[in-house]
């Protein structure tokens, strides 16, 4: 172990050290240390960072949903007994609207048949268990991703 | 009339004599000739097959230049031993002029800095653990290097084909270009040449590998969503990166210093224009400087030896190494966050960005298609090329 340590100081003063078995193991270890060491440094400190950023998000947020309840008002539901359900506003862009406007209808045509009013309150996508993502965000990622895939 | 048919024929003879065929056809010419056919296929390999043909073209007619009797484009006697700049400067040709640039480094800190306004370094300060599979990748480096002094290599050869493993071809330049001496077997062409093809053949080479060292169970692992990062961390970043990684290898600083300095330019969102030429103009014009000067150093004698099969050889193990470390870290990960990582993201720390992280990506959605690693692989690849460059600074003060 002796002989490591002083085959590491050698290293740095000599020009061309000799390959032999002291200065290569002390070489190898010598370099994974300070590799892992330099990176570690910025695994705490990223970590830091992170956490303080964190923090400052989470305030907003909280600011954000005390501030919402007063803006958002209440969506409109139809309970007549005309199939035409109305949707609340959790889908906003234009393409969540058409896949809302689609189930409105097909809940619409339902009551038709059987006679009986359904109001659509909410539409919100189903969390696979598992997968930790909701299917629309699948099909996004994978739309995303597809140009990076490799043939 | 006899004169003037004597003149002409002695002007006909003194015109083959100094002609590149007749060099050809003589003593030892078909070592140039062997050279050609090299420089031939890799050109085959670039155009054909899109192996990595953004440097492999220059390199591979840089070869081919180089390997011409007479051209004197380049001439590796000034850049044996001593060097005096002051005769390249006067006796130097095109080639030699260029490759001033690798040896005085200039070249890759430029390409790191078109890298790093390229480069989104989200996923890894979203993730900063990462880091470790990055670090872990690089034991690839440290691997081959006692690898090569058991095949008798000397420490600045060892050095130059170990750091092949970062996977990351400025870096490997930078590291030989520096401890080569001209004086060896091994030159800094055979290092590119060797880092560059095995880049191109990562996708042969880690699939493999991933497999065997992963169960499927492992490589099916969902891994959370990363969260959003903030533009104040982006900035932050490339500085306190540049601080740390510069102030404890201070060596590192020329490659990690200029990878970061392209990063702020890009992240603080002021500097377009700047952006815009690093990593368009500026990049393209110092790739075609580094590729043909780098592929010069190719000569004949340097590339028809044993030693260029054992840097061949050495290349493609550094290149299993790391990502055989990579994986097997990222299993110990996986371990200690209670299956909340998968391994498979460890091999992308070899660099190699992207190539590296879509492997890991592409592995991991055989498994399960519905399995998305892209973003988190980028994390350890990023990583990386940080690691390559702190593992290229620790060899340079060692040996530099």
């Amino acid at each position: 172990m002796i002989n490591l340590f002083s085959a590491a100081a050698v290293m740095l003063t000599e020009s061309v050290p000799e390959m032999d078995a002291t200065f290569i193991t002390a070489m190898t270890i010598t370099g994974l240390s300070v590799v892992f060491a330099g990176l570690l440094i910025l695994v705490v400190y990223l970590s830091l960072l992170g956490g303080v950023f964190k923090r400052i998000g989470t305030g907003k947020s909280k600011k954000n949903k005390e501030a919402a309840p007063k803006a958002v008002s209440k969506p409109a539901v139809s309970k007549s007994t005309a199939p035409a359900p109305a949707v609340s506003s959790t889908v906003s862009n234009e393409d969540e609207d058409e896949v809302a406007a689609v189930i409105a209808a097909v809940i619409a045509a339902m009551s038709a048949e059987d006679g009986k009013a359904y109001a659509v309150r909410s539409v919100k996508p189903v969390r696979r268990s598992g997968s930790g993502r909701s299917a629309w965000a699948q099909a996004g990622l994978s739309d995303l991703t597809a140009p990076f895939s490799i043939q | 009339m006899n004169e003037i048919l004597n003149t002409f024929l002695d002007t006909i003879k003194g015109l083959w004599l100094d002609s590149g065929f007749n060099a050809l056809i003589a003593d030892g010419g078909w070592k140039n000739l062997v050279m050609i056919g090299v420089a031939l296929l890799c050109m085959y390999l670039a155009i054909a097959k899109q192996f990595e043909p953004l440097l492999l073209l220059p390199i591979s007619f840089g070869m081919l230049l180089t390997n011409l009797p007479f051209a004197e484009m380049y001439h590796p006697e000034l850049w044996t031993g001593e060097i005096d700049f002051g005769n390249v400067l006067h006796d130097g040709g095109l080639l030699d002029i260029l490759y001033l640039g690798v040896k005085l480094q200039i070249y890759p800190p430029l390409i790191f800095l078109g890298i790093g306004c390229m480069t989104d370094f989200s996923p890894l300060i979203a993730n900063p653990k990462s880091f470790l599979l990055g670090a872990a990748a690089q034991a690839g480096i440290f691997f081959t290097f006692v690898c090569a002094g058991l095949l008798g290599f000397n420490a600045l050869e060892a050095a130059s084909i170990a750091i092949i493993g970062g996977a990351d071809g400025p870096t490997a330049i930078y590291v030989s270009s520096k401890l080569l001496t001209g004086e060896g077997a091994v030159s800094t062409g055979n290092i590119a040449l060797a880092a560059y093809t095995y880049m191109a053949l990562v996708p042969v080479i880690q699939p493999p590998l991933m497999r065997l060292f992963t169960t499927k169970k492992e490589r099916a692992i969902k891994m959370e969503q990363l969260r959003v990062v903030s533009k104040t961390e982006k900035i932050i970043f490339p500085i306190a990166v540049t601080l740390i990684i510069s102030l404890l290898v201070p060596s590192a600083a020329p490659l990690v210093g200029m990878l970061m300095f392209g990063n702020l330019l890009k992240e603080s969102g002021v500097a377009a224009r700047l952006v815009d030429t690093a990593q368009n103009a500026l990049m393209n014009i110092i790739t075609i400087f580094l590729g043909i000067s780098v592929g010069a150093t190719t000569q004949a004698d340097k590339i028809l030896n044993w030693s260029f099969l054992g840097v061949m050889g050495l290349g493609v193990a550094a290149f299993s190494l790391g990502t055989i470390s990579g994986v097997l870290f990222g299993k110990l990960m996986c371990i200690a966050t209670k299956g909340k990582v998968n391994p498979l993201i460890g091999s992308a720390g070899v660099s190699a960005v992207p190539m590296a992280a879509r492997i890991s990506q592409k592995v991991g959605a055989e498994t399960d298609p519905t399995n998305f690693l892209l973003m988190h692989a980028m994390g350890p690849n990023v990583a990386g090329v940080i690691g390559s460059a702190v593992a290229a600074g620790v060899l340079l003060a060692v040996l530099g």
